[in-house]
């Protein structure tokens, strides 16, 4: 529990969207998407996951 | 020039990491060191060092023993996950929407805390716990950072390296001067730390699932300024809600 803790910081909608972006980057990949553009593709996603989704509220 | 950027990014982010950990740690260790008697309180912290670095050596065959690509994979989105969590608190921090921590304030706060609880005659196990648990909190959030920036043998080294060097020197400024150590941009420095972590994070989970970076290990330093603009925007973004 601790340690599900100490990866998601208590806010598992947040992890649950990085790893989404993660899971989406990859699936792009397998789907043709060129190795060159995959990584773009990936930071990205995660830059739109960070600024979209807000903290938990304290 | 790529070997430099990955080594320099290494040490730098484990540095940084640290010695900001480091800080965090010392602080409440010399607080119940204050009110409760060194003795036990040292041997709590030491205690807990003995077991961090049980926990680093077996870590490192354990993860030598993974395929490199599933390695790259899961350490990547273990440091993302991390990492941008760590981020996220600093621009918070930095938006004004979260405390700025403040050693003073953590040190007079841990001194209360230690000082109103039962002294004991013997060993003094609240002082010997508490020193052992901040020490072990902490310390293996330094562990994985080693772990994350240091994927690779020279990674490693200078991630440790970095890592060792803010330690000695918070230690060593601990000793010297008996207080918290207050006049640190802490604040500023996890920023960075996160987005060094959000960097090494991204470009790891990338080559974990097939991505080739223009200019292979280069890319860290593109995808660091990256990651520092984005924290930028959420600042401001978050300033203006405030």
């Amino acid at each position: 529990m601790r340690l599900w803790r100490f990866f998601t910081g208590g806010d598992p909608a947040f992890a649950a969207a990085v790893l989404a972006a993660i899971v989406g980057a990859g699936l792009a990949q397998r789907a043709g998407l060129p190795a060159a553009a995959v990584g773009p593709v990936l930071a990205g996603a995660l830059a739109l996951v960070f600024l979209a989704v807000r903290p938990r509220a304290r | 020039m790529s070997p430099s950027v990955a080594l320099t990014g290494a040490f730098g982010g484990a540095f940084a990491g640290a010695f900001v950990e480091g800080i965090e740690a010392l602080t409440v260790v010399l607080a119940i060191g204050v009110v409760r008697g060194w003795r036990d309180t040292l041997a709590g912290a030491a205690a807990a060092v003995v077991v961090l670095a049980l926990l680093a050596a077996l870590a490192g065959p354990t993860l030598a023993a993974v395929p490199p690509a599933a390695l790259r994979l899961g350490v990547g989105t273990l440091i993302l996950l991390v990492g941008l969590r760590w981020l996220r608190r600093a621009v918070e921090r930095a938006a004004g929407r979260r405390p700025q921590r403040d050693e003073a304030v953590a040190f007079a706060r841990t001194q209360a805390a230690y000082g109103g609880q039962a002294a004991s005659m013997g060993f003094d196990r609240v002082a010997a716990g508490g020193a052992f648990q901040i020490v072990m909190l902490e310390g293996v959030e330094v562990v994985f950072i080693v772990a994350a920036l240091g994927t690779s043998p020279p990674l490693v080294s200078a991630a440790m390296a970095g890592a060792g060097a803010a330690l000695v020197i918070v230690l060593g400024l601990g000793v010297a001067l008996h207080r918290p150590i207050a006049a640190v941009p802490e604040n500023w420095l996890k920023l960075g730390v996160g987005v060094l972590l959000a960097a090494f994070g991204t470009f790891w989970t990338g080559e974990g699932i097939g991505a080739a970076w223009p200019g292979g290990d280069a890319a860290l330093l593109p995808l660091a300024a990256f990651w520092a603009w984005v924290a930028w925007v959420a600042v401001r973004r978050l300033a203006a809600v405030a």
